[in-house]
């Protein structure tokens, strides 16, 4: 009479004849095996990789006076995607997961800008489904920015904006970022980056 | 001998009736040896390398001709789990010394908590906090990221600035430096940062291989 532990793991009872304990331990092994696999591969996702993408805009971009609702910016290269979350031949204004769950989203940005007569260019990470083109407006538009001191010299500037997402795969488009510049500020962007990394189900 | 298919554990034969003990031994270390190996996975998922600093004091104001550098080591730490190579040192966030112990992928960030005039404010004068980490090549000094934060200061306000990045480290992970310095453009008073007011941080998201299991 072979017993089983809660997990169903086999093994013999006192009343068990001992020639039969081969038999007994490759159950116990199978049964075994169909216990570590699952969890192998729950302990694979979070290490040693988890979904996380770079994009990169390299090549300098200027946004146009007046860019007031926001431009999203055009990758033009990657630096890591361990999940293939960017495709720049199908969309270079996005990274879309495939994992489901949370994602820290972070855009950063370097580029001239002159005088403004103090006036702000704000950084935007859009996490909203933009539908069926980046370049959204109105509505169809949501963000989270970060918004430049003002703009009194020409120099170099930085913005960086922080979000979480929640991913749940019924977008059709993944985050962007976006550029808006108000009337009297011409900005040639240096570099931009958008990264995601998975934090989480 | 039989093993399992994907893990290959061992279980015996009829054959083997004998030897029971020795494939009941090779089991166990074999059981052992993949927990082990998921427990460190585990772990290294709840504890990714992170490291806290909080600067220390300041003493000295500098002038719009001058810079002050971030020069944050083990008396600066708030919190770390990891040393770094080859001495087994604190990592340090600075023009020297290491910062990182394994390649991968790390997210960083600076934060300046508080920088004012001492005394008079020249009108719309720039605050800028520059953060460049680079590696060093055979060919020299090769710049990864540079990021920052500038300010057009309108009055004597006291400023803050805050930055963050992603950053790709390679195997040559002990090449990487970091600096970081603020300058200022406030000709008609020099600046200064409080005591405690430089804070950064670096955390290891993990590596770079593309995942296996989604």
């Amino acid at each position: 009479m072979v017993a089983t532990t809660s997990l169903g793991l086999e093994y013999q009872v006192g009343t068990d004849r001992p020639c039969d304990a081969p038999g007994v331990w490759c159950d116990f092994v199978d049964t075994l095996e169909s216990l570590l696999i699952p969890l192998n591969d729950s302990v694979a996702r979070l290490r040693p990789a988890v979904p996380a993408a770079k994009a990169k805009l390299i090549t300098p971009f200027t946004i146009p006076l007046n860019t007031s609702f926001g431009l999203p910016l055009p990758f033009d290269s990657v630096e890591f995607d361990t999940d293939n979350m960017i495709d720049l031949t199908s969309s270079r204004y996005e990274i879309k997961p495939n994992r489901l769950g949370t994602y820290v989203c972070l855009g950063t940005m370097k580029g001239t800008a002159n005088p403004g007569n103090n006036s702000h260019v704000q950084l935007f990470i859009n996490t909203c489904d933009f539908n069926l083109d980046p370049f959204v407006s109105g509505a169809g538009f949501c963000g989270f920015y970060d918004s430049s001191s003002p703009i009194d010299a020409l120099a170099t500037y930085y913005w960086r904006s922080t979000h979480r997402l929640n991913w749940d795969g019924t977008f059709t488009f993944g985050p962007s970022l976006f550029v808006s510049t108000p009337t009297a500020i011409a900005l040639t962007i240096s570099e931009a980056t958008l990264t995601l990394y998975w934090v989480g189900d | 001998m039989n093993f399992t298919d994907v893990l290959r554990l061992p279980c015996p034969s009829a054959e083997d009736y004998a030897a029971l003990p020795i494939y009941m031994q090779r089991l166990a270390e074999d059981i052992e040896a993949k927990i082990l190996a998921q427990r460190a996975l585990i772990t290294q998922f709840n504890n990714p390398q992170i490291c806290i600093w909080r600067g220390g004091s300041f003493d000295n104001t500098f002038a719009s001709t001058d810079s002050l550098n971030f020069f944050l080591g083990t008396p600066d730490i708030v919190f770390s789990n990891y040393k770094v190579p080859p001495f087994n040192q604190d990592p340090t966030f600075q023009i020297t010394g290491s910062l990182f112990n394994q390649s991968g992928i790390w997210h960083l960030g600076v934060a300046v908590l508080g920088m004012f005039p001492t005394g008079a404010t020249t009108n719309d004068s720039f605050r800028l906090l520059r953060v460049q980490v680079s590696k060093g090549t055979s060919g020299g000094t090769s710049s990864i990221v540079n990021t920052g934060r500038r300010v057009n200061a309108e009055t004597g306000a006291v400023e803050y600035f805050t930055t963050e990045f992603t950053i790709l480290v390679d195997e040559e992970f002990n090449k990487y430096r970091i600096d970081a310095n603020i300058t200022h453009g406030n000709v008609a008073s020099t600046m200064t940062v409080p005591a405690n007011g430089m804070f950064a941080w670096v955390m290891r998201i993990g590596s770079a291989d593309i995942i296996e299991v989604t």
